[in-house]
């Protein structure tokens, strides 16, 4: 009896540290496909590490999101050379409204599609919008949930300045 | 709730209203705001009642979600006198017109009314709002006030509403008894969000009037004699309601409403409305709406009396009476762009009933109208 | 002193006056426990049926509750001056739900 609670306990023991996260892994969901709205091929956010990241998770009906939007286009056409990128992902399936929503805010960003909105579910997206602030690693430094146009984009353009070691 | 209303009480309201509304944090720079006109006729068949209505609607929201909402309505009414009973001497508004074979009296009214209301969002999850309420015709003043707030639950899939409102109202008929209206209402209802095309919704309401509730221009017959009517002094009601919003296919939606109401006046009531809406395209949205009432005759109501049999309270209304609606129409809105939009609605309104007080009206239909509306809308982002 | 429905805003869990009526006891009892079943459904886990990115169809024109406000308004007012039932439904819920 006591072997098999011995060899239970091992086994246990050997699938928790099987299963616990390793340093240096990249979560599943990095992993997510995601389509980009003018066409191409399909990217992941593992792909894009090595870059401060700004994952913006929005959608076309989400009015607070028309208002974010171009805050955070403007500020990666400012930082972009400095290694900073936004990334702006919808769970909605039809390419074109989309294209055309971007066209009609007058923005220049990385728009990609989520599909099976698997990565919406699989960093548990509370609020629209909401917003991954990742660090070059690609590790997921802070959350930022709704938009509050009163303050803006500013405590997200301090946390990446911050990220980019950029003193003003 | 019993709060008698007052004129300061109303200026200190709006005073109030206008300071939080240039209080808001942020600055006037509006985050979003809609502008709606509307025209309205109203015209029943027979030569009764013609109301003509301009309604200017205004909702300014500031960058932290708050909203100020205005409402301000002209009518202009005119027709026959509301008792549509032969002209008498002692009425004012001389001339008469022939309804049916018999002269009534003819009466030109305006209205104007006025709401401003305030919506507050308190955290993420709750919004509070209040709104005052003015209306003045010549011989109706009417001043309310209206407490209110809305929690979301469940992720924002489930929206607990409630308000609190309370109505303080002048009935002044030319040549009648003048008299006060007190109006309490209290609403609770509860949507849940099913699926992502599906929102059920219901609620109950419980409202309490009291002070002078006759209609001080309807009569009765009282062993042949015409004597003003009289209804109790005080009245209870209480409604439940269930609504169904579905998109059912793509770009089409049914929406349903089942209503019940019941009074201490012996009046039960039951309606259900249903309209369907349709995308046609990014341009075009199409609504058909019906609606199908009923109720019962309150207890004291009868076309006429006898000292002998009746209680102290007696109507002859035909708004009291056992009668069944129906109205039927179609809107039709065009989405010029995102800010523009044109709408357009007509509608047929029935009312059926026993004869009242009036004989000329027959059983099959009682007041037949045709309701007509444009309206133009402008939205800012 | 201000009395909700016949009752000291203060002491809303006293007796009512014996003058009250039946029907308005029976009604408000009703409505308490209504809202009081709307309280314990709105804590309820299980009904957190949709997610934030799957709203897009309760924001859109069809679904919207206040698509047309004034329509609705426009014609509680028209039935109020021809029926009885002085009271008219409300309801919001829906929409994007978003911030």
């Amino acid at each position: 009896m006591k072997s098999v609670q011995f060899w239970t306990l091992g086994l246990a023991l050997l699938l928790v540290l099987r299963t616990a996260p390793v340093r240096g892994d990249t979560p599943e969901w990095m992993n997510l496909p995601l389509m980009p709205v003018g066409g191409g091929a399909a990217t992941t956010l593992a792909a894009q590490r090595g870059q401060v990241m700004l994952v913006n998770f929005w959608a076309t009906w989400c009015v607070p999101c028309r208002y974010e939007l171009p805050e955070m286009a403007a500020l990666e056409q400012r930082l972009h050379t400095r290694g900073f990128r936004v990334l702006a992902i919808t769970a909605e399936t039809e390419r074109e409204p989309i294209a055309a929503f971007i066209k009609r805010l007058g923005v220049t960003v990385t728009a990609l599609m989520d599909k099976d909105s698997a990565l919406h579910a699989a960093v548990s997206v509370k609020v629209m919008p909401s917003t991954l602030l990742l660090n070059r690693q690609g590790e997921v430094v802070k959350t930022y949930q709704g938009f509050d146009r009163r303050i803006g984009i500013k405590p997200m353009e301090d946390d990446v300045l911050a990220l980019l070691e950029i003193h003003p | 709730m019993r709060v008698q209303l007052k004129r300061s009480h109303i200026r200190r309201g709006s005073s109030v209203l206008l300071a939080l509304g240039f209080l808001l944090k942020g600055s006037l720079a509006w985050a979003q705001s809609t502008l709606k006109y509307k025209h309205l006729r109203y015209k029943e068949d027979e030569p009764l009642v013609q109301v003509d209505e301009d309604v200017l609607e205004a909702v300014l929201e500031f960058e932290g979600q708050q909203r100020l909402e205005f409402t301000f309505s002209h009518d202009a009414i005119s027709g026959a006198t509301p008792t549509g009973v032969p002209a008498q001497a002692s009425l004012s508004g001389a001339s008469s017109l022939a309804v049916r074979g018999q002269e009534v009296s003819r009466m030109a009214d305006s209205r104007n009314a006025l709401t401003a209301g305030v919506n507050y969002p308190v955290g993420r999850f709750t919004r509070l709002r209040g709104s005052l309420y003015k209306s003045v015709e010549s011989d109706y003043h009417s001043r309310g006030l209206t407490l209110g707030g809305a929690w979301e639950l469940n992720e924002k899939n489930t929206t607990i509403q409630s308000a609190l409102s309370t109505y303080t109202d002048q009935v002044v008929p030319p040549g009648r008894a003048n008299g006060e209206k007190r109006i309490d209402t209290f609403s609770l209802g509860v949507s849940q969000v099913l699926s992502p095309s599906v929102l059920v919704s219901a609620g109950v309401e419980l409202g309490r009037y009291a002070g002078l509730l006759s209609d001080p221009y309807k009569d009765v017959l009282l062993d042949g004699m015409r004597i003003p009517e009289s209804r109790p002094p005080a009245r209870v009601g209480e409604a439940g309601w269930a609504s169904l919003r579905a998109e059912v296919f793509t770009h089409h939606a049914l929406n349903l409403l089942l209503r019940g109401y019941v009074d201490d006046w012996g009046i039960q009531s039951v309606s259900w409305q249903g309209s369907t809406l349709h995308d046609l395209n990014p341009n075009w949205l199409l609504e058909l709406f019906y609606r199908h009432y009923e109720q019962s005759a309150a207890y004291f109501w009868a076309d006429s009396f006898s000292a002998k049999t009746s209680g102290p309270y007696r109507s002859a209304d035909i708004r009291l009476s056992k009668l069944s609606s129906d109205r039927l129409g179609l809107t039709a809105i065009y989405r010029a762009n995102e800010a523009w939009w044109l709408e357009g609605s007509l509608a047929r309104y029935g009312l059926s009933g026993v004869p009242g007080l009036f004989a000329g009206f027959s059983n099959s239909r009682l007041i037949g109208a045709t309701v007509a509306s444009v309206a133009i809308q402008y939205r800012k982002f | 002193m201000i009395q909700v429905f016949g009752r000291r805003a203060g002491g809303v869990l006293r007796r009512r006056p014996k003058a009250a009526g039946r029907f308005q006891e029976g009604a408000l009892a009703r409505i308490w426990g209504v809202g009081l079943a709307f309280l314990i459904a709105g804590c309820t886990p299980a009904l957190e049926r949709v997610k934030p990115w799957e709203r897009g169809e309760l924001a859109g024109d069809l679904m919207r509750p206040d698509l047309n406000t004034l329509q609705e308004r426009n014609w509680s007012h028209i039935q109020f001056s021809k029926e009885a039932t002085p009271l008219e439904p409300g309801g919001g819920g829906g929409g994007c739900g978003c911030n």
